[in-house]
């Protein structure tokens, strides 16, 4: 393995996730108590939509996450072709699924946003329509780190489809805008604006700094495991070299 | 293309050739973009019905998607082949830029699979009950968008290039990147309002296809190849 | 507030928010313990132990 050399101290990284994680966990667990008063029990229904306005403060915080998480992936993408640094195959490794979870989350949420409020379960709305594309975009990343076996091969293949989805995403958008534009609908669709009232303002900055700190917790021991993956694979590499009898263990277990 | 009248360099001009000949051969998929197109266009009918006026509207739709799946078809082979039989390693260690290698297989990919299907567009075209403007409009669409798929194709297959079953995922990886030169090409096609503007936007995505995706895909081949 | 007609939508969008953020916190966790277990039947079997690999 070419890439064990340029290990980039992971122990020294796992300390600071055995530091950090007890804080980042606290601060969520405190964000999304107040948040969720905030936005279940304190905020006023709006005056038009009545209580579904409560579903925007999950809905808009994981669109958020959704673009959050993809430039996050971004700049570990640069960090592994650049620097071809593991510690940076592990953050967009780690990050994937966390957000195509949190991609799915708007989805759902939207949709079940739209039924009361358009009367109906999707609405190709452009909005609605671009964190879709996302969705399939996270998904591709997902199904490649899936299907390629090598690691580090695995982590530099990923990147380049990341950072050339990253030129897309801002097409993709344009073009969908466009699209949805030409085929005019009848969507009455007003959200936010400049004239958001503050008792909405507030559960949506806490319940968006919530999923960011729930995110950033479950990130770091995300990117653990994926250190504590590696050492399990080498180790068993050099138990399969050594000619132990490691063979069984390493078919019954993918090196993945 | 014969060595002394081209304008590429020879090292190039060659492997034209050489995927040229190869694609003509039985084996090759160029033929086999051409009927599976043709295959698409004509179930559609069946699924939506023989209403001739309502294949005419959805037609450019239907002629687009069909291009679309018939460029993704032959894709996954465009480095396979050339990593089977080890051409991939001398691309690799060759002194002739892998970018030029790649756009020169681009260029012959869409040789072979595109432009076939710019050609009998009009005529499928006509099996769907398009009027004459609707057929230009789908023809001079495809002319100019199908050189884009085929490139953001080939970011997919260099980057499925060692996997032994990466045709679907291919596809997975590129049909959404491949959006924005739908709704544009279809936009352009269907002429529903100006012609010119989806037209000049899909010129343009076209340029920055050609412009970045050699480089995404050589960098992908290099690191695949490793 | 519960006197909303669209109140179970509410309701289903929370839900189904604590379950994928659930099955996010369980899956990474559940993904800890696995490896950890591993690492140390590996380490035993190596007779590598962890420290050895922390340099």
């Amino acid at each position: 393995m070419r890439t064990m050399p340029n290990y980039a101290n992971p122990a020294d990284f796992l300390r600071l996730v055995r530091v950090a994680v007890p804080g980042t966990t606290a601060i969520t667990a405190i964000l999304f108590g107040i948040g969720l008063y905030l936005a279940l029990l304190d905020s006023p229904p709006d005056y038009q939509q009545g209580e579904t306005v409560r579903i925007m403060y999950l809905h808009v915080p994981s669109a958020w996450m959704a673009m959050f998480i993809y430039v996050v992936m971004s700049s570990a993408a640069f960090g592994t072709l650049v620097w071809r640094h593991p510690l940076a195959d592990a953050v967009q490794k780690s990050a994937a699924p966390l957000g195509t979870s949190f991609t799915f989350l708007c989805l759902v949420t939207g949709s079940l946003w739209g039924k009361p409020e358009w009367g109906t379960w999707w609405v190709w709305d452009a909005r609605l329509t671009s964190v879709f594309v996302l969705f399939l975009i996270y998904l591709g990343i997902v199904a490649l780190w899936q299907v390629i076996e090598d690691p580090g091969k695995a982590a530099r293949l990923v990147a380049i489809f990341t950072l050339v989805g990253a030129v897309n995403i801002p097409i993709i958008k344009f073009s969908v805008d466009w699209w949805n534009t030409l085929h005019q609908s009848a969507s009455v669709f007003r959200m936010g604006g400049p004239t958001i009232a503050m008792s909405m303002l507030l559960p949506l900055i806490f319940m968006t700094f919530s999923f960011t700190f729930l995110f950033v917790t479950l990130h770091l021991l995300a990117i653990r495991n994926e250190i504590l993956r590696r050492r399990v694979r080498r180790l068993s590499m050099l138990a399969a070299s050594a000619g132990e009898a490691e063979v069984p263990v390493i078919f019954a277990e993918p090196a993945e | 293309m014969k060595q002394n009248g081209a304008p590429l360099p020879s090292p190039l001009g060659a492997l034209l050739v050489r995927d040229l000949k190869i694609g003509r051969r039985i084996g090759g998929a160029a033929s086999m973009g051409v009927l599976f197109f043709l295959c698409l266009v004509a179930i559609t009918p069946f699924a939506v019905g023989p209403d001739l006026a309502l294949l005419a509207r959805i037609g450019p739709a239907i002629l687009w998607i069909a291009a679309l799946l018939a460029t993704l078809l032959g894709l996954d082979r465009l480095f396979q082949a050339d990593a089977e039989d080890g051409s991939l390693d001398l691309f690799l260690m060759s002194d002739t830029p892998l970018e030029l290698i790649v756009l020169v297989k681009c260029l012959a990919h869409w040789l072979l699979t595109g432009l076939p299907l710019v050609i009998a567009s009009p005529f499928f075209g006509l099996m769907l009950g398009l009027d004459a403007r609707a057929l230009e409009g789908v023809a001079a669409s495809l002319l100019v968008g199908t050189p884009a798929l085929t490139l953001i194709g080939a970011i997919g297959a260099a980057l499925t290039v060692s996997l032994r079953r990466g045709g679907l995922l291919l596809a997975i990886l590129i049909l959404p990147l491949a959006i924005p030169i739908l709704i544009f090409g279809v936009a352009a096609a269907s002429g529903a309002m100006a012609f010119l503007t989806p037209f000049l936007v899909l010129c343009g995505l076209t340029l920055a296809a050609l412009a970045l995706t050699p480089f995404a895909a050589a960098l992908a081949l290099r690191n695949g190849a490793e | 507030m519960t006197g909303d007609p669209h109140f179970g939508f509410v309701i289903a969008a929370y839900l189904v928010a604590l379950a994928v953020i659930a099955a996010m916190i369980v899956a990474t966790l559940a993904d800890y313990a696995g490896l950890k277990k591993r690492l140390e039947r590996l380490a035993a079997r190596t007779g590598r132990g962890l420290d050895a690999e922390r340099k």
